[in-house]
């Protein structure tokens, strides 16, 4: 084995739970949707895109809550 | 079948748009809207998990370029989902029925036989043969296996004498004529079945004709209009409330307006019907069912203006059903004056009428029996688990 393959095995697993982790949050995304529309919440694709551009605005970081 | 039908969500700029959009907008908040307060409080936990793993500026530049080019493949997925299923042939069986009798734009279906002849009400919107849909899926051909000559109602399109109807006409003109031609054929009262909405007019069929009828079944048929669950589309009712009343006279309430007040129940589901159809889920059979279902779902008649107008009305936003203040022919319609057996089937899981609003029915009827199927609101009439779920527990009923 040379030192390329060792870097592949190294870097793979890390590509792999990034892949993993962002088609959890796209199931999440569409769950959030699902889930808020049938219980009528205030939730809508129009507020979500409001609350992300509000947030921006503020120059509060959505990472902080 | 016989008429043409159209394939395909219907409006499909609508389902197309929602797809469009759902997936566009989560490419765009991305890492951002993991840290927003715009999540149900299920899906906090995971949320965060996802966040707490996205601790390097790598990683996240990573994760946001993995989740715009899934998002963008979703898209396409869906597309790709709708186009194979438009070019699978598809075409239901004739059903095995005869005309009956035809009054205005109502028809009625006999499936023949000896058995005792039983009325089946299904919803005004929507085609009627959910209760016919195809070999196997068939609640009227069980019926008829079981010993029962099955009466199906057709409401059809509204004609220029329809267009002008409201529910209470509909009821008097329509359904007791309909009543009226099935016992005198059979010489006695005879047991209804009623579905969704044609569950909620046979009430009143029940309560203004207590010799008529000898048993009568509600399926999902919504009552109590109120309840903490929303019934499908009461945030939309206001709008849509006033949307129709603007209608140019002699409109009729058509399909895509329909789906549109359904969609809003889960704007998310069209989405992953299709995407899952493109990813080969429904084979054979299962791809003959989902045709059936979709090709159900996306046709049928138009809702008289009136009839959707009092619907709205008086039904979602005032709640007069449950309030005892529905009047059909001047005559409130009230459980109480209900004077047959009366059995109410509703599904936990249904999400277009809350399981809680059809029991609601029984409240004053202390004598009526609750049957809860194992499934949603259309797959416990066609469902696989329909027989075993609805059909034989309330034949058994019917006999008993």
């Amino acid at each position: 084995m040379n030192i390329a393959s060792d870097q592949k095995a190294q870097d793979f697993p890390e590509h792999t739970e990034i892949e993993t982790l962002a088609e959890a949050f796209l199931n999440l995304w569409q769950d959030n949707i699902q889930l808020c529309s049938k219980e009528h919440d205030l939730f809508t694709l129009h507020s979500l895109i409001e609350a992300i551009k509000s947030s921006e605005k503020s120059g509060s970081s959505p990472d902080e809550r | 079948m016989s008429g043409d039908v159209i394939k395909g969500p219907r409006p499909i700029s609508l389902h197309f748009a929602n797809s469009q959009k759902i997936w566009d907008q989560a490419a765009e908040a991305g890492v951002k809207a993991l840290g927003l307060n715009i999540w149900h409080e299920t899906l906090e936990e995971k949320v965060e998990e996802i966040r707490r793993a996205l601790n390097t500026v790598e990683a996240k530049s990573a994760f946001s370029e993995a989740v715009q080019r899934k998002a963008k493949e979703r898209k396409e997925a869906f597309i790709a989902g709708v186009n194979t299923y438009i070019s699978r042939p598809y075409s239901r069986p004739e059903s095995q029925s005869i005309i009956s009798k035809k009054i205005g734009c109502v028809t009625l279906h006999d499936y023949g036989g000896d058995g005792a002849p039983i009325l089946l009400v299904p919803s005004l919107v929507n085609p009627y043969y959910i209760l016919d849909l195809m070999p196997g899926r068939s609640f009227a051909m069980f019926l008829k296996e079981q010993g029962y000559r099955p009466f199906l109602l057709d409401w059809g399109t509204p004609g220029e004498t329809e267009t002008a109807y409201g529910l209470s006409v509909y009821v008097e003109q329509r359904l007791e004529p309909i009543l009226e031609h099935v016992t005198a054929f059979a010489g006695h009262a005879i047991p209804v079945i009623g579905y969704c909405m044609g569950g909620t007019l046979c009430t009143a069929l029940a309560a203004r004709n207590p010799l008529l009828i000898s048993k009568l079944v509600l399926l999902a048929a919504p009552w109590d209009f109120g309840t903490a669950k929303p019934l499908a589309g009461r945030q939309n009712t206001i709008e849509m409330l006033a949307l129709i009343q603007r209608l140019p006279a002699g409109s009729d309430v058509g399909v895509d307006l329909l789906q549109t007040f359904f969609t809003n129940v889960d704007p998310t589901l069209s989405d992953r019907k299709f995407r899952a159809y493109n990813e080969g889920k429904y084979q054979g059979k299962e791809a003959d069912f989902f045709s059936a279902m979709e090709i159900w779902a996306n046709n049928g008649p138009s809702l008289a203006r009136a009839a959707a107008v009092d619907c709205l009305r008086d039904w979602y936003r005032d709640n007069k059903t449950y309030l005892g203040i529905w009047k059909v022919g001047g005559q409130p319609i009230r459980p109480e004056n209900i004077t047959c057996p009366v059995l109410v089937a509703a599904p936990k899981g249904d999400r277009l009428v809350p399981q809680e609003s059809a029991f609601a029915f029984l409240v004053d009827l202390p004598n009526g029996v609750k049957q809860e199927p194992p499934s949603g609101h259309i797959g416990m009439v066609v469902g696989n688990r329909a027989k075993a779920g609805l059909w034989e527990p309330v034949t058994e009923w019917l006999k008993g």
